[in-house]
């Protein structure tokens, strides 16, 4: 999904900046409107923290904003989408190398292994789902994310992310199985750790 | 070959539907959207700009005024065609977002210290050309009802002091211009808009007769900033070969 920034010239006149902004500005309310609500859950499910998720999605739509000549009509999803994975990506890097920084929700996750019957706690819950996400490879956690919690078709999800739909549908498979064990590790552990909670 | 039943709508065991489900509760606060549209210049305006109005009307008056000052500097540059000046506006959070309700957005856009990652990091494609020396800074709106007496400039004004130094050389009167822009180093030290007072200072020694001065800052800001968006600009003020 490779975008350009068509190549202009610099130097607006006074005023000139202005020209033609109307219908841009509108256009980018427009895709804000539409696709905000879905960009900020993607992030948070595909790694972003809750205290950075609003960040990141500012952070995807000015992107959005900065390279919205070079967005086609019709494909502004599919941007924002790839934009988002990006984000989400270098903030995950980011975190990574801050690692003897926890997080407050790392902190609170460690501290306080949930017990089974915690999981109806919705936080807790979050934050197991949270867990067994991340332990997914990428590909397949996007996927997942888009099919089971985004509701989308696998059809969907392989235009959105530009792969033939054998292959969409060969992750989600993939990526159930995946999930699948995750939650299975995780029953595990409570089994062994919260059993006597 | 049909998709296969959504864990959530019964393929699912008992832990997997609950972890899921909890995904539901997760989403953003009712006024991120309004936050981010008001970040990117583009919220309504006025009416969320003014909402303190009477409390602090003349940050607000300048804040009112200035949605689509900010745009013209912060990023108009690709909504009407000319370079990005490559800054990040971003709303300060409001913590978690699981369904928190949202606080009034506030009048003022304030200043930050220049502290986040470069938002060239992420544009969508590692070959896109990128402003990449455009020092991208975060600005961030208040989340919450801030303390609106705050007498710190805010983006507004700086906006403000640029556009009379635009003016003034739009009008030639490099001089004037050059007094705005001595004003606005004094008001502005690392100003978030110090890039494009630097363009303009360097239009108005140009315009004043000083090509000597205007050359050496001009020099001086492509040296450290060779890939800002205003180089090319700075190179045509300054009579410098454009790079190949």
């Amino acid at each position: 999904m490779e975008t350009q920034l068509e190549t202009r010239p610099t130097n607006p006149q006074p005023g000139q900046e202005l020209c033609g902004a109307s219908s841009a500005r509108d256009r980018l309310r427009r895709i804000v409107e539409e696709h905000y609500d879905f960009i900020w859950r993607l992030l948070r499910r595909i790694g972003v923290p809750a205290d950075g998720v609003d960040d990141a999605a500012q952070e995807v739509f000015l992107v959005a904003l900065r390279k919205l000549e070079a967005i086609e009509r019709g494909s502004e999803r599919s941007f924002l989408f790839g934009t988002a994975l990006r984000v989400a990506s270098d903030r995950r890097r980011a975190r990574a190398r801050s690692r003897e920084v926890p997080t407050a929700d790392e902190l609170d996750a460690a501290d306080h292994a949930p017990a089974p019957d915690e999981l109806t706690d919705q936080r807790r819950a979050r934050q197991a789902l949270d867990e067994v996400l991340d332990a997914m490879a990428d590909d397949l956690r996007v996927v997942f994310v888009l099919y089971e919690l985004e509701g989308m078709t696998s059809g969907e999800i392989a235009d959105l992310i530009g792969v033939p739909a054998g292959t969409a549908a060969s992750r989600l498979r993939r990526a159930r199985e995946e999930f699948s064990r995750q939650v299975k590790r995780i029953r595990a552990r409570l089994g062994r750790t919260g059993g006597q909670s | 070959m049909s998709d296969p039943k959504r864990l959530l709508d019964g393929g699912g065991n008992e832990l997997e539907v609950a972890l899921l489900k909890s995904a539901r509760q997760d989403g953003p606060s009712a006024g991120a959207r309004q936050r981010a549209l008001v970040a990117l210049g583009i919220g309504t305006g006025a009416a969320v700009l003014s909402a303190k109005a009477t409390a602090a009307a003349g940050a607000t008056a300048a804040a009112r005024g200035t949605t689509l000052s900010l745009l013209k500097w912060v990023g108009i540059g690709v909504l009407g065609g000319a370079a990005t000046v490559g800054i990040a506006q971003t709303v300060t959070t409001a913590a978690p977002h699981e369904t928190v309700p949202s606080a009034p957005v506030s009048a003022s856009v304030r200043e930050m210290p220049r502290a986040a990652a470069p938002v060239t990091a992420l544009q969508p494609s590692a070959s896109a050309p990128t402003p990449a020396a455009s020092a991208p800074i975060r600005m961030f709106v208040p989340a919450v009802d801030p303390p609106v007496e705050s007498a710190r400039p805010t983006l507004a004004d700086e906006v403000a002091a640029l556009d009379r130094a635009r003016e003034a050389v739009a009008a030639g009167q490099p001089a004037r211009a050059l007094s705005v822009l001595d004003d606005y180093g004094r008001r502005f030290p690392g100003g978030t808009l110090a890039q494009e007072a630097t363009v303009l200072r360097i239009e108005a020694l140009a315009a004043s007769g000083d090509k000597e001065g205007a050359s050496r800052l001009g020099q001086g800001f492509l040296e450290k900033n060779p890939g800002s968006p205003h180089a090319a600009r700075i190179r045509t003020l300054i009579g410098a070969s454009p790079i190949p």
